[in-house]
């Protein structure tokens, strides 16, 4: 049995979102970001909340609409949130806060 | 792949013998800090219970972290579980024990497939064989062929000795054949 879509790679996506809302205020409202990438209110919020693992199209598509580069919006690959995908949002906060003064 | 008993048990006597250590109780947190890695102690979460990080760049520092608002023997359990990690493998530079019930059986299966299932054995039957070296228990039970499980305060006064739960001593005897569960 696989588990629930929204728990594998959860803390990535979540990631991912927080990226983009970030990005986002004060210059493009959600409503403005989803009529210009032909999506939803519902799927621009559900995206920057993480619960909707989105698409690389979408993704440069969100990119290009807030004139930042993609780079911006990609969690790096050794970043806390991409080794520890499947964990929680309390676990990766505990190393993250516990190791603070270190170089990853 | 399957569990690295005969390194896992080699890996064990070398750090016995080069920390010059005889009998129970294993001092755990000497031995991590002797080999250079800091111990971060935290009140977090039920949940949560270690972590360990390897630092890629800077002076290539190494933390375990241990819930704090966890029982003392638990805590020396998953050091020792973290020390495991850090000697057996080597190409995680982050990593985090935590458990969530609801989707244990999910998430047993999606690790399984990464093999980190199989990390998480090694690790523990590394913390087990470091706690519980199979050498001090024989000490210990040599004449003992009483029903062990029967003999709770014997039990207790072993863990006691070794600062580990019953549990975990438990086990590990059955594992060295001492008892059937």
């Amino acid at each position: 049995m696989r588990r629930p879509r929204f728990e594998e790679n959860r803390e990535f996506y979540a990631a991912v979102g927080r990226r983009i809302a970030k990005a986002r205020a004060g210059s493009v409202t959600q409503e403005a970001l989803a009529k210009k990438t032909s999506l939803t209110r519902t799927s621009i919020i559900n995206i920057e909340k993480g619960r909707q693992q989105i698409l690389l199209h979408t993704l440069v598509g969100i990119a290009q609409v807030l004139r930042v580069p993609l780079t911006d919006l990609i969690p790096d690959s050794d970043s806390l949130e991409t080794l520890l995908r499947d964990k929680t949002r309390k676990g990766v906060d505990w190393v993250r806060s516990s190791t603070s003064d270190l170089k990853r | 792949m399957a569990v690295r008993r005969k390194q896992i048990r080699e890996s064990v006597e070398t750090l016995l013998h080069k920390f010059n250590i005889t009998e129970g109780p294993v001092p755990v947190e000497r031995v991590v800090k002797s080999l250079g890695i800091e111990i971060k102690l935290d009140k977090v979460d039920d949940d949560l219970s270690g972590f360990l990080v390897r630092e890629k760049k800077g002076h290539g520092r190494s933390v375990i972290g241990a819930n704090r608002s966890h029982h003392p023997h638990r805590q020396r359990f998953t050091i020792a579980h973290e020390l495991g990690h850090f000697l057996l493998h080597e190409g995680e530079t982050v990593h985090l024990d935590e458990y969530r019930q609801a989707f244990t059986i999910n998430l047993r299966d999606s690790q399984s497939a990464k093999g980190e299932d199989n990390d998480e054995r090694e690790a523990n039957l590394f913390a087990a064989e470091f706690l519980m070296p199979a050498k001090f228990l024989m000490q210990d039970l040599r004449g003992k062929t009483l029903d062990l499980l029967g003999d709770s305060e014997f039990l207790d006064k072993l863990a006691k000795k070794y600062k580990v739960s019953i549990q975990a001593l438990t086990f590990r005897l059955a594992n060295l054949g001492y008892i059937k569960l």
